[in-house]
């Protein structure tokens, strides 16, 4: 006859036969099936959403960087790159640099300035992130936790944020400590709601010590991560926020900009030097202060996000673990559940590797389920948050696929083992399995 | 013995030369089959009896190669079984037997009709041919109109009739049939036994166990076994049919309309719902 041919069962027809049976089994046993997709869900939801914010953040943070210009680089008093270094190595002095060394005074970003390499340097004073610095803003009764920054009359020369409305305060104004303030659109908002803030007083300061500054510009930080999740900010004159505010020196950084055609390490040199000098140290002496480019403060980032990275790969590997033995126990269940079922198809012709295909594709199917229903929720969560947060996740196109390829590797590792202790069953042995 | 076809004589169909298969229990063993040896021609209808325990399931699970046995030849359509490995053995399921067991083994949540294509799928069938072939068997069963119901929608008769539709869809050499009327009462079992009657005078091959004698008796040879031996046999009656069967399922198919008014007591085409 015409069907006697060769081969055996159609590789498509067994594909749908095994995902209707998978789905079959699914609805047959919702909660048990449910549980067992619920980690593979977890796992990929995991994966996608860390992927997609430390992907949105880096890009983010490449972005801060070079829009501040390539060759800018930052002074303070400790080398804060080494952070990492201090973690990991331990027990040095308390504090360490940041406690040990002399804060930077102001007035030497001004000496910075007249150097003839250097275009622009500029002292700041950040208290940074809620909630942490503990500095609020308030009019009557409404306050809010704010970043505080005190800065020259030029800092908006260095930073990319814009002021929208009203004016920076003067170098006059900073030199007289004028209590004025440039506020962003977000204290202005929960402030003064939809009222002009131009010309009103806000209260600043922490542990109810607190000073009145004239809201004088509206300040719109610029479209990144930081400037997103540092949201509140408001800034006062350097000078001012010293005598008013009882800020913390050690908190003082400098911003300092080459001019654009001396190279960066000779620009770095004459700083290096001329600060030497101004600390009065002996030749031989170690540094009290650091000087870091945007490319040390890259790679500290790209330390940070790297055991991000890691702890998001142990995450979501413990997801799709969890669910790969929940697949292992479904598929023993299902398999035991299912022995006379077994014996039938193998007593109507099926043969071990059509059995085996079978529970893998229902492994899969059950695992891809699950990975689909992590994708479609990581996806919305992604969407979320750009839609309702600062944070820029996008979703590589890698997450996807690595997240797809681990559920199905999951499903098809864990229903192997069932799988082939099934298919190698006589059929009658199985058929008469009660 | 073989079978005269005019001038060739055509080898049989089954052969089995001291057929044995022993079971181990701890200390005993136990000789299902003790030694079995019978030849079954294409077309015949045979009959196994016994008492409980003495190896008719056990027989019939080895010459449907749902099981090996310990020692012994088996030879189908002159093939040695014992010679074949696991994927030949499939095969040999898949296409050469049908099987219908008494306790119907239909998946239960399959409608009829792809219970009864389930064969094909593992013949590799195309899904539009494998549809067209199970439609085909469930009409030659008069189950057409039952092709969406599920196992439990369908009562004990006609489940066991989609069981036979499934072991006939792939037109096999031989169907054998485990006790087919053991779970079903009395009136049912002698619709059963109309179908499987009427697809040995279509030209199918048919080996049934029963423990019955008015079921025997539709069978033209009647083989005892007794504590895993063959104990009597019948000879063979002599409506043997000569012409080996090409394809039964189309001859099968030309029956119910043939015989249908001298068949008082066959299905009612509404057939029962429980
Ligand atoms: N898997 C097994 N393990 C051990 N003993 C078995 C097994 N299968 C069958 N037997 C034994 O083999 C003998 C024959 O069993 P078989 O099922 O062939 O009997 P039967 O003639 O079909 O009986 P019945 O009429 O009750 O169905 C019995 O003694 C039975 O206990
Ligand atoms: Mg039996």
């Amino acid at each position: 006859m015409s069907s006697r041919l060769g081969g055996g069962m159609g590789f498509l027809a067994t594909i749908t036969e095994g995902i209707a049976v998978a789905l079959d089994a699914l609805g047959a046993n919702k909660i048990r099936s449910g549980l067992t997709i619920l980690g593979v869900t977890i796992g990929v939801l995991v994966v996608m959403v860390m992927a997609a914010v430390i992907t949105g953040i880096n890009s983010s943070f490449s972005e801060i960087m070079s829009s501040r210009g390539i060759s800018t680089f930052y002074v303070a008093h400790w080398d804060f790159t080494s952070m990492m270094d201090i973690d990991i190595g331990g027990d040095d002095e308390e504090g360490g640099d940041f406690m040990k060394n002399e804060p930077l005074d102001p007035r030497w970003a001004r000496e910075l300035g007249r150097l003839p390499e250097i275009e622009k340097a500029s002292a700041f004073f950040e208290a940074g992130g809620p909630p942490g610095s503990g500095y609020q803003a308030s009019v009557s009764s409404d306050r809010v936790e704010i970043s505080l920054y005190g800065t020259g009359s030029d800092f908006l020369e260095i930073d990319n944020g814009d002021l929208v409305q009203g004016r920076w305060w003067t170098e006059s104004e900073s030199e007289r400590r004028t209590q004025v303030a440039v506020i962003d659109s977000a204290t202005a908002f929960d402030l003064f709601g939809s009222r002009n803030p131009l010309g009103r007083d806000i209260n600043i300061g922490r542990r109810g010590e607190s000073a009145s500054f004239k809201v004088i510009g509206l300040y719109r930080p610029p479209a990144n991560l930081f400037a997103g999740l540092a949201t509140h900010y408001v800034f006062v004159p350097f000078p001012t926020a010293d005598k008013v505010l009882q800020v913390w020196d050690r908190m003082l950084n400098f911003i300092v900009r080459p001019k654009p055609d001396v190279p960066l390490q000779r620009a770095l040199d004459v700083t290096h030097a001329r600060l030497r000098q101004i600390r009065g140290l002996k030749p031989g002496e170690e540094d009290d202060f650091a000087l870091m480019t945007q490319d040390q403060l890259v790679d500290v980032w790209g330390q940070l996000t790297g055991v991000l990275f890691i702890v998001m790969v142990g995450l979501s590997s413990i997801g799709l673990l969890v669910g790969g033995v929940g697949v292992i126990g479904i598929m023993m269940i299902s398999v035991t559940e299912r022995t006379r079922e077994i014996g039938l198809r193998k007593s109507l012709g099926a043969r071990q590797r059509d059995i085996m295909w079978q529970f893998l594709v229902e492994a899969s199917t059950l695992t891809v389920m699950g990975g689909s229903a992590g994708m479609l929720i990581g996806g919305g969560i992604v969407w979320a948050l750009n839609t309702f947060s600062p944070v820029p996740a996008t979703t590589p196109l890698w997450a996807i696929i690595a997240a797809l390829g681990a559920s199905a590797m999951t499903g098809i590792g864990f229903g192997l083992y069932p799988a082939s202790r099934a298919s190698r069953l006589e059929p009658v042995d199985a058929l008469r399995y009660e | 013995m073989t079978v005269n076809t005019g001038a060739e004589t055509v080898a049989p169909m089954i052969v089995t030369r001291d057929l044995k298969k022993d079971y181990v229990m701890g200390a005993e063993t136990i000789h299902a089959l003790a030694g079995v040896d019978c030849v079954i021609q294409r077309n015949e209808y045979v009959a196994i009896m016994g008492p409980s325990g003495s190896g008719k399931s056990t027989l019939m699970n080895m010459i449907g190669c749902l099981d090996s046995p310990t020692s012994g030849e088996y030879i189908l359509n002159n093939q040695a079984v014992q010679d074949l490995d696991d994927d030949e053995l499939a095969r040999i399921r898949n296409r050469d037997v049908g099987f219908v067991f008494q306790t119907f083994n239909l998946l239960p949540r399959a409608t009829s009709l792809h219970n009864v294509e389930l064969p094909l799928i593992y013949a590799g069938v195309s899904s539009k041919e494998r549809r067209k072939r199970a439609e085909h068997a469930l009409d030659i069963v008069q189950l057409a109109d039952r092709m969406d119901h599920k196992p439990n929608e369908l009562s004990g008769g006609q489940r066991q009739r989609v069981a036979i539709a499934r072991a006939l869809v792939n037109d096999p050499s031989i169907v054998l049939a485990d006790e087919p009327t053991g779970n079903l009462d009395s009136s049912t079992s002698s619709e059963i036994m109309d179908v499987f009657d009427k697809l040995h005078e279509a030209g199918q091959t048919i080996i049934m166990v029963t423990h019955e004698n008015d079921i025997a008796a539709h069978a033209n040879r009647v083989i005892t076994l007794i504590d895993g031996k063959i104990s009597s046999q019948t000879t063979e009656t002599s409506n043997q049919i000569t012409q080996p069967p090409k394809v039964v399922l189309e001859a099968a198919s030309a029956i119910p309309s043939a015989s249908q008014p001298p068949a008082p007591k066959s299905t009612s085409p509404t057939g029962e719902t429980p």
